[in-house]
């Protein structure tokens, strides 16, 4: 997995992040009560090419949304380290945060609802030196590039656009500043049906002119499979698979893989087998394979030791003793 | 006769300016078992149709129309008789699920208070022991874990999708005739989604119920339903078996709308877009509401409002298909 | 606070408002709704005529206070106010000349009134905006940054909250001394915890929004982020609860006078005169209804438009 060559744009090494799972306060501390963790990312190693896009799969409470948060350095890794073309993140982390962005599901929540459209997409310039003229230029070849009229918009309030045009004001926002890297959380499942392909079209578009590198953090299967070049698929914290999306569709090789795409609703899937069980609890994760409690395959292995990735076929890599040889 | 039916029925809100209309003469009959999905993006009236079944519109709504159900028109009953209608007759998952459950009131007491009202209604006499009993038993159908511990706590205790599965459970305790679901698992995690979709359709299929399940999401609507309907604007647009609507939709909107669901991946080429954005009820197009967004739209479109027309065994809002 | 509750439901405010803004649209302003709204307009209506008299006769005390010519300021008044001791006008029940009836000192009743009012309206919109400017800030960047910060500033407030607003007041002014100024310090320093709660409570939700987070990815520091992200957010419910609290500023100050403390005698303070006119009633009933009723009136009025702007602006935040 660690192709240390030069067209790796990000790589994460053992990234572990834990949050406290309760108020860890001044008599806890006095008590001398052992702090509780959730363990939210545990352990993981990715590596990003550039001009690819990678979709994180899984089920809410799987770590998804804070590997996608850890990238683009709004949280600080418990442990572990992230190389941005081959520099660790903790050498020079005011650079990275010039190269790197972040879209969230609800445009409604992250644009500022006091602003107008034009101080909202002029923002990320503004601790740049750069002058009047040139940020209203580039302000307008950003709205632009999203398929928004800037005399239109400039002066209004998110409130006054419908949803799709404010998911674009948020894209707008994301690629003034000329990022690398953008991670995208759930991009879409905010929209309405028949403006979800707008949008889907658009960042393709986005990302042909412009060679950015995707992050896109869905649940939505299809989402996944129209927009990813690399699929991870993580569960618990950890990553349980990872191959190229025609891999991962036609032959889907850990067994939660399988069942979440059975489980999931699409207009191929008429009859839902729903998957058995809940997700386990990450503050005490089961030994072993953290999938073994929900696991039709499970046998005495998984119980007692935890399967690392191996390659499965070139490129397919699944955390599963299925696959492991003996 | 059929279980339910809708005949034009029309939603007015009163607001400072006006009024403004929501739903425009809606015609449905839901035969008993039936299980339709009701589709609609934001602002198409989905949830207000769900709500004026029930009755349970905000003060400044106006319902005007006909809903009969086993033939009593409950638009025309006084506030006090409806209330004898919910529950067992007619039970309505809400969207938000908080507001369903009594804050002040144990999970259990409600359950079981749901289960009186129902053993009441029939004129069933019950032992209190057994109703423990089958509250437990449904509680561990919806997949509650721990159900025991959770039906002596309060509604505030709990999260979301637990609520949702505690209301759902109470609708299944209830076994109305008709169960309207408004986005029930909006609020649950995909994997949770498949579960609650299953239960509810298995618990169809068992008590013969019929189910109106509203979504945002034609992919949930088609894992659901045997029927479909569209709706778009405060209109139906399209009505009819979910297999046909889905493999030929007769309505532009509804053809437009599956066209443009993601299949393959991006190098296969772009995908189908509809132009433009769903309308707001402040402002209607003339005559047919989809026209500004329908690549098909002639003369005729933007001048008068198409019926709602039979076409091969379905019903469409569409002149093209309209001989 | 209690009292205002019950105000509000002798009135019978109107609860059913919420289902209302669910089709609000977008571009119409929060002013439109409260014109439509006979409760509000009234309100509305009143508190701008306490307003604009109140900012009038202000002026016209302050310059008249410049210029030695303290007559200036019942210029537009009926009577002199601060007239001297008059047996001879003393207690006269209401007439066309002395529309509200006068009192023990032969001072007429409406004179007083309106003479006092800008020094209430000054007491309401000072200790309010004062308890948000601090309040406000403070809870802002407890809740911005957490930590001790945070702990420190909510048990500071705790303290103050247990202790009944009217007692701390008192002893506080008590403590300060007596006069004017030290009531509205007093009060200001009764006030400012609430704020601060308001404040904590609404930038623990702002703080994790994405144009907040998005902020800190293009460097902006903490200081900017507040003064231009959150705190203009969370100002919003604040402004509803604010316009409520006015009255209840106006309730307490009047409380206070009434009780001896605040505003020296002669100058006239609502409060004190309904206190002082206690001991006639019901013979003399004019001595201490009339400024009894004026206080009720500014604070139904403050009730009114208050409990609208609260129905809009939940509603909208909700939308």
């Amino acid at each position: 997995m660690n192709e240390n060559g030069s067209d790796v744009l990000i790589r994460t090494e053992g990234l572990t992040k834990l949050f406290l799972a309760s108020k860890y306060g001044l008599l806890d501390r006095l008590a001398r009560a052992k702090p509780l963790f959730v363990r939210a990312v545990d352990n993981v190693s990715i590596s990003i090419k550039k001009g690819e896009t990678v979709v994180l799969v899984g089920e809410s409470g799987s770590g998804k949304t804070t590997l996608g948060r850890l990238l683009v350095t709004l949280e600080k890794p418990t442990s572990g380290e992230i190389y941005y073309e081959g520099i660790p993140l903790s050498k020079n982390i005011s650079a990275v945060r010039e190269k790197v962005q972040i879209v969230y599901q609800n445009p409604l929540e992250s644009l500022d609802p006091r602003l107008n459209i034009n101080s909202i997409v002029e923002e990320p310039l503004l601790n740049r030196k750069i002058t009047k003229e040139e940020r209203l230029r580039r302000v307008k070849e950003a709205l632009e590039s999203v398929g928004l009229d800037y005399s239109y918009v400039y002066f209004r309030k998110p409130k006054d656009l419908s949803g799709g045009q404010r998911q674009r004001v948020a894209l707008a926002r994301a690629i003034i500043s000329n990022p690398r890297f953008i991670v995208l959380d759930e991009p879409t499942s905010a929209l309405d049906a028949s403006i979800q392909s707008q949008v889907l079209n658009l960042l393709i578009d986005l990302k042909n002119r412009f060679n950015y590198t995707y992050l896109v953090i869905t649940h939505n299967i299809m989402v996944a499979e129209y927009i990813a070049d690399q699929i991870y698929v993580m569960y618990a914290g950890k990553i349980v698979e990872t191959g190229r999306v025609d891999q991962i569709m036609k032959k889907p090789l850990h067994p939660y893989t399988q069942l979440l795409f059975k489980s999931v609703p699409s207009l191929r899937n008429k009859r839902l087998e729903p998957m058995v069980g809940e997700p386990p609890s990450l503050i005490n994760p089961p030994p072993g394979c953290r999938f073994h409690p929900r696991c039709p395959y499970a046998f005495d292995r998984c119980r007692v030791e935890e399967p690392a990735l191996v390659e499965v076929e070139p490129g397919h890599f699944a955390a599963c003793h299925l696959y492991t040889k003996k | 006769m059929p279980q339910l039916e809708i005949r034009d029925l029309e939603v007015y809100y009163k607001v400072p300016f006006g009024t403004i209309k929501t739903l425009f003469g809606i015609q449905l009959d839901v035969e008993k078992g039936d299980s339709i999905g009701i589709v609609g993006e934001s602002g198409s009236g989905k949830s207000t149709l769900g709500l004026s079944i029930v009755r349970l519109l905000p003060p400044n709504a106006i319902a005007r129309g006909h809903i009969f159900f086993n033939g009593t028109d409950l638009l025309a009953l006084p506030a006090s008789k409806m209330k004898d209608y919910r529950g067992t007759g007619i039970f309505m998952i809400m969207q938000d699920p908080f507001n369903s459950l009594n804050p002040v009131k144990k999970v259990r007491e409600q359950l079981i208070e749901a289960l009186r009202i129902k053993y009441l209604r029939r004129n069933e006499r019950v032992p209190e022991e057994s109703l423990y009993d089958e509250v437990l038993k449904k509680l561990k159908d919806v997949k509650l874990p721990d159900p025991e511990t959770i039906m002596d706590r309060y509604p505030h205790q709990l999260s979301g999708g637990q609520i949702q599965r505690i209301v759902i459970a109470m609708g299944l305790l209830l076994e109305p005739s008709i169960l309207i679901a408004d986005e029930p698992t909006s609020a649950l995690d995909v994997s949770v989604q498949a579960q609650i979709i299953a239960l509810i359709k298995e618990l169809q299929d068992k008590y013969k119920m019929s189910l109106l399940f509203i979504t945002h999401d034609l992919s949930v609507a088609y894992a659901v339903s045997e029927k479909l309907l569209i709706l778009y604007g405060g209109r139906i647009l399209e009505f009819g078996n979910t297999e046909d609507v889905m493999n030929s939709p007769a309505h532009p909107y509804t053809e437009g709308l599956l066209k443009s669901f993601p299949r393959g991946n991006y190098r296969d080429g772009k995908l189908y877009t509809l132009q433009g954005a769903p309308p707001l009820f402040t402002d209607l197009p003339n005559g047919c509401v989809f026209n500004p967004r329908c690549p098909y739209a002639f003369d005729r479109c933007y001048q008068e409002e198409p019926g709602l027309y039979d076409y091969m065994g379905r019903k469409v809002r569409c002149f093209l298909r309209h001989e | 606070m209690k009292a205002v509750d019950l105000l509000k439901k002798a009135i019978g405010i109107r609860k059913d408002v919420d289902s209302f803004s669910k089709r609000v649209p977008e571009n119409v302003s929060i002013w439109y709704y409260v014109i439509h709204d006979p409760q509000a307009l009234i309100g509305l209506i009143i508190i701008a005529l306490f307003i604009v008299w109140s900012i009038v006769e202000g002026s016209l005390q302050i310059i008249g206070g410049y210029l030695k010519d303290p007559a200036l300021g019942w210029i537009l008044l009926p009577h002199n106010p601060l007239a001297p001791p008059n047996a001879a006008l003393s207690l006269k029940p209401p007439s066309l000349s002395y529309l509200f009836g006068t009192n023990l000192e032969g001072e007429d009743i409406l004179s007083r009134i309106l003479y006092a009012a800008p020094k209430d309206a000054t007491a309401a919109f000072l200790v309010v905006g004062l308890a948000i400017l601090f309040g406000g800030l403070l809870g802002t960047v407890a809740g911005y940054f957490g930590g001790w910060l945070d702990e420190a500033l909510m048990r500071i407030t705790d303290a103050f909250l247990a202790i009944p607003g009217l007692i701390l007041a008192i002893a506080l002014s008590i403590l300060i001394g007596p006069g004017y100024y030290s009531v509205l310090i007093a009060l200001t320093i009764v006030w400012w915890p609430i704020y601060a709660r308001l404040f904590r409570g609404q930038t623990l939700t702002i703080k994790y929004r994405g144009y907040v987070e998005v902020s800190r990815l293009f460097g902006e520091s903490s200081l900017k982020i507040i003064f231009k992200h959150v705190f203009p957010n969370a100002i919003d419910p604040v402004v509803a609860y604010a316009a409520l609290d006015f009255g209840t500023v106006i309730l307490t100050y009047s409380t206070l006078a009434f009780l001896g403390i605040g505003v020296q005698p002669p100058y006239p303070e609502w409060g004190a005169m309904a206190s002082n006119g206690l001991s006639f009633f019901p013979g003399v009933w004019w001595y201490t209804l009339f400024p009894s009723l004026t206080i009720l009136l500014v604070v139904i009025s403050f009730i009114l438009l208050g409990d609208r702007l609260q129905d809009i602006i939940s509603g909208r935040l909700t939308y």
